[in-house]
């Protein structure tokens, strides 16, 4: 009999069942599914929702819990149902770290994809000290009880070394991944030279914490002065209003557009592009978007949240800087200014891109996972 | 490549949106099965101009009897098409024109088996769609494209009218859930809304023994619209960027 793996995460779907959430955490999930597959265990994962059964990939069940409660920004009851529910799985992943909180399998993996609490709401969640302290005691539970801990970044285990530095321990740097023979530069004879058409892609979701504000006025400020400039905004909003809200300005600019793509287009669109903004505020990782870029070839321009300083180095591999639409804009001139500079970073991204590749990380999760089993 | 069949229940639709429609299916798909439910105008005769279409015709109406008998017979009438996807649209429903660069590079992939669009109800008009209530296309979003799988049984839900455009089996397949926009023009001649009303009303009372909010709503005398905001596909889907 096969090996099973539970797998608990809190939104791979929204609760309702009815939209999917497209992020990079869901990527990697999507990912890790196939991994485990390969790896001849059998997989079933859970999340928050009404108590509807779905299939995260083809095959591959994900059934919703009715829980829905955060108190002190962990899902304990969340926890305990599936604590109950999957029983008969002989390890489990907890995809949030926060979600391994307060009971774990014995066999269990959490893994980390980034610092989340960097964001100014964060205060609004834990407003006073001791609401933060309790957080931090079940943090600290969580990271306690699994056997391992995957973190995507760097940051996350510094931090964790600087708060609790015995639980650093846990902890395995296994960053984000990108797959070299999908995300592949554009060849030398694609390349149109007397074209001066320059393309800006922004490949994340439509929300706040990726810049999305940032990038649409920079947007707006670079399309009305260069007429060779063209942005494209490419990623699902969080909910369907935004979604109606970017489909009417972007059509409403001339060289602005918004729709979002399935992973395996992806690769397509960034061997179009020339730059890529990747302007997060918080709550980042190791951005697939950004790998996925860099080994495109594209000149990344992008900010030390979170793990990206894990990917990018200044002027190097990219273009280092802080959120602000003015400084995506400079940034972006000087790219479109200098093509020699945009070429020769993109080039430097690509070689920095194949130290991340997918069969790297996948031989990494295997070992990992083999040896908490 | 993926060979995608498309499948259209037709009646009546000649001096309506079918050559626009088998149109762009001619361009969309490798094939288009058609049931014409004993139409008398000419669409028996429109369809046989288009090589790409297979049509096979009832000598009785049968959609406003058992909606679901009908798509179980077109959809057995798809499968010796040996598809890889079906797409079922409906004979007064067009993809956007960006659809045509973009669609059929969704389907050679296998991350999903099944897409799902947002369908835009045109309102009195060609250029204006309705949005208040249950029109609203923005927060829904309907599977019309699905990877055909042999193993799936046939089965419709048992329900003479709404009873789906896919059997029950394909319901919860992993979806995408595609930004391309469905128009929908079986509202767009104001002049249909009574008949069109009262159809739905009679079928209402029979299904479920009271009319429908939304039935209801079709003759309401304040709806929202917005306008329809064609839109151009990224040149990089034409191999532009390449």
């Amino acid at each position: 009999m096969k090996t099973r793996i539970a797998i608990l995460t809190s939104n791979h779907f929204e609760p309702s069942g009815i939209r999917q959430v497209y992020g990079g955490a869901e990527r990697y999930g999507v990912e890790l599914t196939r991994l485990l597959l390969d790896m001849d265990y059998d997989v079933e994962w859970w999340q928050v929702g009404d108590n509807w059964r779905k299939e995260i990939i083809p095959g591959v069940p994900i059934r919703g819990i009715p829980e829905t409660e955060t108190p002190y920004q962990t899902m304990p009851h969340l926890n305990q149902v599936f604590f109950e529910q999957a029983v008969d799985a002989d390890a489990a992943i907890y995809f949030v770290m926060y979600l391994a909180y307060p009971t774990v399998f014995p066999k269990s993996i959490s893994v980390s994809h980034g610092i989340y609490w960097d964001h100014s709401g964060m205060d609004k969640f834990l407003p006073n000290g001791q609401d933060r302290n309790e957080w931090l005691r079940r943090l600290q539970m969580a990271i306690s009880g699994v056997s391992s801990v995957v973190s995507v970044d760097t940051a996350t285990i510094n931090w964790v070394r600087a708060t609790w530095p015995i639980l650093a321990q846990k902890f395995s740097y296994v960053p984000n991944f990108v797959d070299l023979d999908a995300f592949y530069p554009k060849k030398r004879h694609d390349i149109d030279s007397t074209s001066t058409r320059v393309r800006v892609v922004f490949p994340r979701r439509a929300t706040t914490v990726r810049g999305i504000n940032e990038a649409g006025k920079a947007a707006l400020w670079l399309t009305e002065s260069n007429p060779d400039i063209e942005v494209h905004f490419v990623g699902r909003a969080h909910d369907d209003a935004m979604e109606r809200t970017m489909t009417a300005w972007a059509a409403s600019h001339d060289r602005i557009f918004y729709y979002w793509l399935p992973p395996h287009l992806m690769a397509e669109l960034y061997r179009y592009a020339d730059i890529v903004w990747i302007p997060t505020k918080s709550s980042e990782g190791t951005s697939l978007s950004c790998l996925e870029a860099m080994a495109s070839g594209c000149a990344v321009v992008t900010t030390t949240v979170g793990g990206l300083a894990d990917l990018v180095q200044d002027e190097y591999s990219g273009i280092v800087i802080d959120p602000t639409a003015r400084a995506l804009v400079d940034a972006t001139n000087r790219l479109v200014n200098g093509p020699e500079l945009r070429l020769r970073i993109g080039n430097h991204a690509r070689e920095v891109a194949e130290t991340f590749s997918l069969d790297r990380w996948r031989s990494t999760w295997a070992r990992i996972i083999e040896e908490v089993l | 490549m993926s060979r995608i069949v498309s499948m259209l229940p037709v009646h009546n639709e000649a001096s309506r949106w079918l050559r626009q429609v088998l149109d762009q299916l001619s361009v969309l798909t490798d094939c288009t099965v058609v049931y014409d439910d004993a139409s008398t105008d000419e669409t028996a005769w429109l369809c046989h101009t288009y090589g790409k279409v297979r049509y096979y015709r009832g000598d009785f109406p049968w959609f406003q009897k058992d909606e679901a008998a009908l798509r179980q017979h077109l959809w057995q009438l798809v499968g010796y098409e040996e598809p890889d996807w079906i797409l079922a649209l409906d004979a007064d429903e067009l993809l956007e024109d960006r659809a045509l660069v973009e669609l059929p590079k969704l389907v050679n992939q296998n991350d999903f088996d099944a897409v799902a669009f947002r369908i835009f109800d045109f309102w009195k008009s060609m250029d204006q769609i309705r949005i208040d209530g249950a029109w609203n296309p923005w927060n829904r979003f309907s599977p019309l494209m699905v990877r055909y799988d042999k193993m799936l049984a046939p089965v419709w839900m048992a329900q003479p009218i709404h009873c789906g455009r896919f059997p029950v089996s394909y319901r919860d397949r992993v979806t995408f859930y595609s930004h391309l926009r469905v128009q929908h023009y079986g509202w767009a001649r104001g002049e249909e809304h009574l008949s069109k009303y009262l159809f739905y009303r009679e079928r209402d009372l029979a299904v479920y023994g009271h009319v429908q909010p939304h039935t209801e709503s079709v003759l309401s005398t304040t709806v929202t619209l917005e306008p329809w905001i064609p839109l151009a596909s990224p040149g990089w889907f034409e191999g532009k960027g390449e």
